[in-house]
């Protein structure tokens, strides 16, 4: 599959091989880019996934005793 | 019970932030015991508020606990925070509202802002901060303090980050209806929604942030300035929140008088302050019912088995497998059903790439996991790590 490969697939595409709702795909997408297993993009409309190899979300930094390890000040960033 | 945690925010100062976060917690005191903390760290300032003066004054605040500990060279989990509720003070004008100080009476102010690493532990090691305040607030929790209030410092600063985006259950965001806080407010107001959507991991495990925007101060009796304001931020804002409230000004703010204590109940003014507590208290209402219904909440991980009628089961069945199915696409080596020293997890999920193992249980809830829960959660993660060192989490 083009994800396991490391490529960027539409979001879209996605959601018809797993039958999931749109939302319900976002709210488990949105998840997995919190723990930093994948990496999302948008182009215009378009919404791009793909596959984090080395997790750099909270589960790779609670390994690593440094959870929490984005500057706050982010969190006032427009994402 | 872990206490109801709200911060008052506003991007740039003079609005009346810090009145209006006195005047909720006075009104939030009648409830339930309350803390109003000040954050403001570089302009503190709660302690001049005739109304908050305690019956004692304290000898030392929040500065100096953060002096004491970094002297003391422990881990913030050690802190002494018996230390720090030492400093916490009743104020006269309500029983159950207290304050934390930023700062003792007579102490050097500046001196002690100076002496404070804020960078070690906001910025080099923010995780070292953020367990620092958790562990201030796990401690304010056994004093049986029901809500916490705290008012936080403006501008785009790491402790405004962490006071607005990830400790509290709500953020009050205020502003005037002028160009600069507009703009402003509104970025955060929009900077916030990744934490209002639940995509803020280490906010685990509080639920979604809630967001309450305040228009402070609104002149009084000007309709038209005000209907123009109001345009205003229905632009900048993409549409005003169901939720705002506007605070009209009074002359009586200039002597920082606590009206919700001392106004009468219908002036504009009080009745905007119970407006915005009404508001707090039924998103915290909220919050404790889901965390506490019967059939929305995880009890324990059996409970929820037993209680899962056919219809979840085969609801539950089939969002395992879309779930394996995501995972699978992701590049991940998937087993269902295996058995994990005599636990049976739903998902044993494997990458390919590195040494990474993940457990995965599928749950149908809604609203917190209760701690035991997640306790039985973590002891199958640490079974699991005696025959897979690489299990990471659940």
């Amino acid at each position: 599959m083009e994800l396991a490969g490391g490529r960027e697939v539409e979001q879209k595409a996605l959601r018809g091989q797993l039958d999931l709702s749109e939302s319900r795909l976002a709210q488990l997408l949105s998840l997995m880019e919190a723990h930093g297993l994948v990496a999302r993009r948008k182009q215009g409309r378009v919404s791009y996934v793909k596959r984090v190899e080395r997790a750099e979300g909270r589960d790779q930094l609670a390994a690593t005793g440094k959870e929490g390890a984005e500057r706050y000040a982010s969190y006032l960033q427009v994402a | 019970m872990t206490p109801f945690i709200v911060t008052f925010y506003s991007y740039k100062g003079g609005v009346g932030r810090t009145l209006l976060a006195a005047n909720v917690a006075v009104v939030l005191a009648r409830r339930a015991k309350t803390l109003l903390w000040d954050l403001d760290i570089e302009a503190p300032g709660l302690h001049r508020i005739p109304d908050l003066a305690p019956e004692r004054q304290p000898a030392a605040g929040f500065f100096e606990w953060l002096c004491a500990w970094q002297d003391s060279g422990v881990e913030p989990a050690d802190a002494d925070h018996a230390a720090l509720r030492k400093s916490l003070r009743r104020a006269r004008i309500a029983s159950d509202l207290y304050t934390l100080q930023a700062h003792g009476e007579k102490a050097d102010f500046v001196g002690l802002y100076q002496q404070i690493r804020w960078d070690d532990f906001l910025v080099t090691h923010p995780e070292r901060g953020l367990k620092l305040f958790r562990g201030a607030l796990a401690a304010f929790a056994q004093d049986g303090f029901r809500y916490v209030v705290r008012d936080s410092r403006t501008g785009m600063t790491d402790i405004g980050g962490m006071l607005t985006a990830i400790l509290p259950h709500a953020t009050v965001l205020v502003g005037n209806y002028g160009a600069q806080n507009t703009r402003g407010l509104a970025h955060v107001w929009r900077a916030l929604a990744r934490a209002a959507e639940g995509r803020i991991a280490v906010r685990d495990p509080l639920p979604p942030l809630q967001r309450l925007l305040v228009g402070s101060p609104i002149p009084q009796g000007q309709v038209e300035l005000a209907a123009e304001g109001r345009r205003v931020w229905q632009q900048a804002f993409e549409g005003l929140p169901t939720q705002m409230v506007e605070v009209p000004f009074d002359g009586l703010l200039f002597s920082e008088t606590l009206l919700a204590a001392r106004g009468g109940e219908d002036s504009p003014v009080t009745r905007a302050y119970r407006a915005i507590t009404d508001a707090l208290t039924e998103i915290e209402s909220e919050l404790r019912a889901a965390a506490e219904a019967p059939t929305k909440h995880l009890d324990a991980v059996n409970g929820i088995r037993e209680s899962a009628g056919p219809t979840r089961a085969v609801r539950g069945e089939r969002f395992e497998d879309r779930t394996a199915g995501l995972l699978s696409l992701l590049g991940y080596s998937v087993e269902r059903e295996h058995l994990v020293r005599s636990n049976q997890v739903d998902l044993v999920v494997q990458s390919r790439v590195v040494d990474q193992l993940f457990l995965v249980e599928c749950k149908d809830h809604q609203g917190e996991i209760r701690k035991k829960a997640l306790e039985v959660f973590q002891t199958w993660i640490v079974q699991a790590r005696r025959d897979h060192p690489s299990v990471q989490r659940l």
